[in-house]
């Protein structure tokens, strides 16, 4: 994949040993995002799956900096922006957007749409009022909305098309990356599609690259080219999309897909389930070790103490003990 | 005779903005044992129609039309403002809420009363219904916590909803709907709330106590890969109205209806190695307060005709459990189309087959279904057409100078002149009360 890398040989977005905290109460410590460690290319989708509370909505924020890092570095085409400061950081902004999940909240019911879609132009000081109207007028066609939209204001609108309004504000910087976060969970099935085929479009005519968060398996797995999988603030999954949705090594990462329903009656019937005990525990008091050892059907006594790295296993990184080249190498001889 | 029996359900809310239909006409059976799926999008109906069937309509709605018939009792709501009506049909229900017809709501959270412990919501339905005294209801409370698999059942018992997570939450709502035995369960999206590891646990565990019951199941959901795993049967609800029902397998291999069609475009499915683009149905989800009488999906479906627009289609059977509500297979299968002028009097007079008949009205009936495959047949002419037709339909003007506009006028006159006798709203309903009171027909004969 030549052409998903920038001209340097770097990836569009890295982040290292990103890691995000938040304190409570009790001096306590809630680590959101636990040493995330990964890369999106140029013109790719990677699809960041998890139940709720795993960090994943954390991770995204953390790497437009909305949340500060407390850990790691986020690499932004080949520049560190990890210590930027407001300022410094601002033509970066630029080129890194976010489209919200709840497309209700995320749209200042006071401003007509037109409005909506040319502040970022006005906050950044783009073009002149005239050029931002064009802008704008472009804009809606891009999303699919009709010209006299412009003029009215977000409660008149459905949910898809206020994601779309929502889409349309975010492409009016002309960014290289953007962070979906469950750009579709608060849609209707119908219209998940259509917001969907929409954001794949786009990405093929800009050549932008998605940070693609969802809980929604089936339709990561259609969008994403990599997938990484979240637990309690850790990845313990992250490869090629195809190879993990249909091959998944980590334990977690196959109970996700089993437990998954598939909208297709006789595999339904075939699947084998792997039901999980149990919840998620909460993030204030993980475990100690591997975050999944206490939910896991595969747990030894290792996994409560060691806590995994990611190994390089099949094509791709996987953070469990079964996997480490010391484990490997025992199942090899 | 069925479990769950429900016909021509027809429920409005009065709102500032006007009277909303939210369910228009909606038929279905429940038997025991089975479990029926519901699948619609936000605004379908779906939630209402059960909140209908329980009497629980907020005060601005009321079920204007249809009945209902529960293990052989009639439970519609009475219509109207009758003081002892209303009083009688909330005694009723009161006796049949929570014992014969157990409910799981989709948000534990708010289903359960923060300030009361789990024993206190717990045990009130089981000795208000069955009247165990104090001690014999906890015993029994504390059995049910342990079928839905809640550990130490004995300490859980005092504690608050607060202490429980959604899941646990969710299995006591389970064990309290199931307390008193049900012979119905109505689930309405019971795992929306829920992360998909527990949705995975909560839908086993439904599975497994319902094979031990007798009782039916109603399941609603907007989740297609919940239903496909889950449901002997499934209704596809859109606009207030049935679009489809059938067994899983004829829903997802078969579907039939335009609208069940692009739903199960719109998802993500696994279908060999390639990665298949989605088919998004185009537009929104209709605004409930500008329905017309036609089929709801019309001004979304790729395959409308003139018809669809302000007449609703009758319903088509495919099978014993397989049937659709769309314009396209009346004209396959012309003899099941409800012609309202026949259909009605089939309707009366209690005739289940549906045979074409040999007699005059047949012979109309035909010809107006020929004369529908020549309106819609041509779908490249289709706009041009539509344009004019709708216009011949609206105003009731007579034949157009196009060539599709006689056809369609001509085709119309039947439907238009029969509705006159009827009132407007009530047209659409009524064509489709006669379509399925044959299908009804047969099916409650087939029982018993």
């Amino acid at each position: 994949m030549s052409d998903m890398q920038t001209q340097t040989g770097e990836p569009l977005l890295r982040i290292e040993g990103l890691t995000k905290f938040f304190p409570v109460s009790g001096g306590k410590r809630l680590f959101a995002v636990n040493k995330v460690t990964l890369e999106v290319g140029k013109g790719e989708t990677l699809g960041i799956v998890g139940e709720s509370g795993c960090g994943k909505s954390s991770m995204g924020r953390t790497i437009l900096k909305v949340y500060e890092p407390n850990e790691g570095k986020i690499v932004f085409d080949g520049k560190d922006i990890t210590k930027l400061s407001r300022k410094k950081m601002l033509p970066y902004r630029k080129r890194m957007q976010m489209i919200f999940q709840d497309p209700y909240a995320s749209l200042n019911p006071r401003l007509t749409v037109g409005d909506i879609i040319e502040e970022p132009m006005t906050i950044h000081k783009i073009g002149t009022p005239a050029s931002r109207k064009a802008k704008v007028q472009e804009l809606i066609g891009v999303v699919g909305l009709k010209p006299d939209h412009i003029r009215r204001f977000p409660h008149e609108f459905s949910g898809g098309q206020r994601q779309r309004i929502g889409i349309a504000r975010t492409l009016a910087l002309e960014p290289d990356f953007i962070v979906c976060d469950e750009p579709i969970s608060a849609l209707d099935v119908s219209i998940q599609a259509q917001v969907i085929n929409l954001l794949e479009r786009i990405q093929k005519e800009r050549g932008l690259s998605y940070l693609f968060i969802a809980h929604d398996l089936e339709m990561v797995h259609h969008i994403s080219h990599k997938i990484g999988v979240m637990y309690l603030g850790h990845l313990v999954e992250y490869g090629d999309a195809d190879e993990i949705y249909k091959r998944p090594k980590h334990p977690y990462t196959q109970a996700l897909i089993s437990a998954s329903p598939v909208a297709d009656p006789k595999s339904a019937r075939e699947k084998h389930r792997i039901i999980l005990e149990g919840e998620v525990p909460s993030p204030l008091d993980p475990p100690p070790g591997c975050p999944f050892s206490g939910r896991c059907p595969h747990v030894r006594d290792e996994c409560r103490q060691i806590l995994p790295d990611m190994y390089d296993y099949a094509g791709r990184k996987v953070a469990c003990l079964q996997y480490s080249p010391k484990a490997q190498g025992i199942t090899l001889q | 005779m069925s479990l769950l029996e429900v016909r021509n359900l027809t429920t409005s809310f009065k709102t500032d903005q006007g009277i909303v239909t939210a369910v228009r006409g909606v038929d279905y059976r429940v038997e025991k044992g089975e479990i029926l799926g519901i699948v619609g999008e936000s605004g379908s109906g779906k939630s209402v129609g059960m909140f209908s069937l329980m009497g629980l309509l907020a005060d601005n709605g009321s079920v204007t039309d249809g009945t209902i018939t529960f293990d052989g009792e009639d439970i519609t709501p009475p219509r109207g403002t009758d003081r002892k009506g209303r009083s009688a049909y909330e005694k009723k229900m009161r006796a049949i809420r929570g014992n014969k017809i157990g409910m799981i709501f989709q948000d534990p959270m708010s289903y359960l009363n923060p300030i009361l412990t789990i024993e206190r919501q717990l045990t009130e339905g089981i000795r208000c219904h069955l009247k165990y005294d104090k001690k014999k209801a906890r015993e029994y409370a504390i059995e049910l916590m342990g079928m839905v698999g809640i550990p130490n059942p004995k300490t859980r018992l005092r504690q608050y909803p607060f202490e429980f997570s959604g899941g646990m939450r969710q299995r006591i709502i389970i064990a309290a709907a199931l307390a008193c035995n049900p012979k119905l369960i109505i689930a309405d999206e019971p795992t929306t709330a829920l992360d998909v590891t527990v949705q995975a646990q909560i839908l086993e565990l439904i599975q497994k106590l319902i094979k031990n019951t007798e009782a039916g199941v109603i399941i609603i959901t907007h989740d297609l890969g919940v239903v496909a795993s889950l449901c002997d049967r499934i209704s596809i609800m859109y606009g207030g109205r049935i679009m489809e029902e059938g067994t899983a397998d004829e829903i997802f291999y078969d579907p039939k209806h335009p609208y069940t069609k692009g739903l199960l475009g719109s998802i993500a499915r696994e279908t060999g190695d390639e990665k298949e683009p989605l088919k998004p149905i185009p537009g929104t989800p209709p605004d409930l307060l500008k329905m017309k009488d036609g089929c709801p999906f019309a001004p979304r479906c790729e395959e409308a005709m003139v018809v669809c627009v302000d007449h609703n289609p009758g319903n088509t059977e495919f099978s014993g459990t397989h049937r659709c509500s769309c314009w396209l297979h009346c004209m396959e299968k012309v003899s099941t189309v409800a012609a309202p002028g026949d259909g009605a009097d089939d309707a009366a007079g209690g005739v289940g087959a549906p045979p074409p008949k040999g007699g005059g009205t047949g012979g109309r009936t035909d010809d107006k279904h020929e004369r529908l495959v020549e309106t819609g047949g041509g779908k490249a002419a289709r706009p041009h057409q539509a344009g004019d037709a709708q216009a011949g339909v609206g105003d009731d003007a007579g034949p157009g100078p196009e060539k599709g506009g006689p056809a369609v006028g001509r085709s119309e006159q039947p439907v238009e002149a029969a509705a006159e006798k009827e009132p407007r709203h009530n047209k659409g309903h009524h064509a489709a009360f006669a379509g399925l009171s044959k299908i009804f027909g047969k099916g409650v004969a087939a029982h018993v």
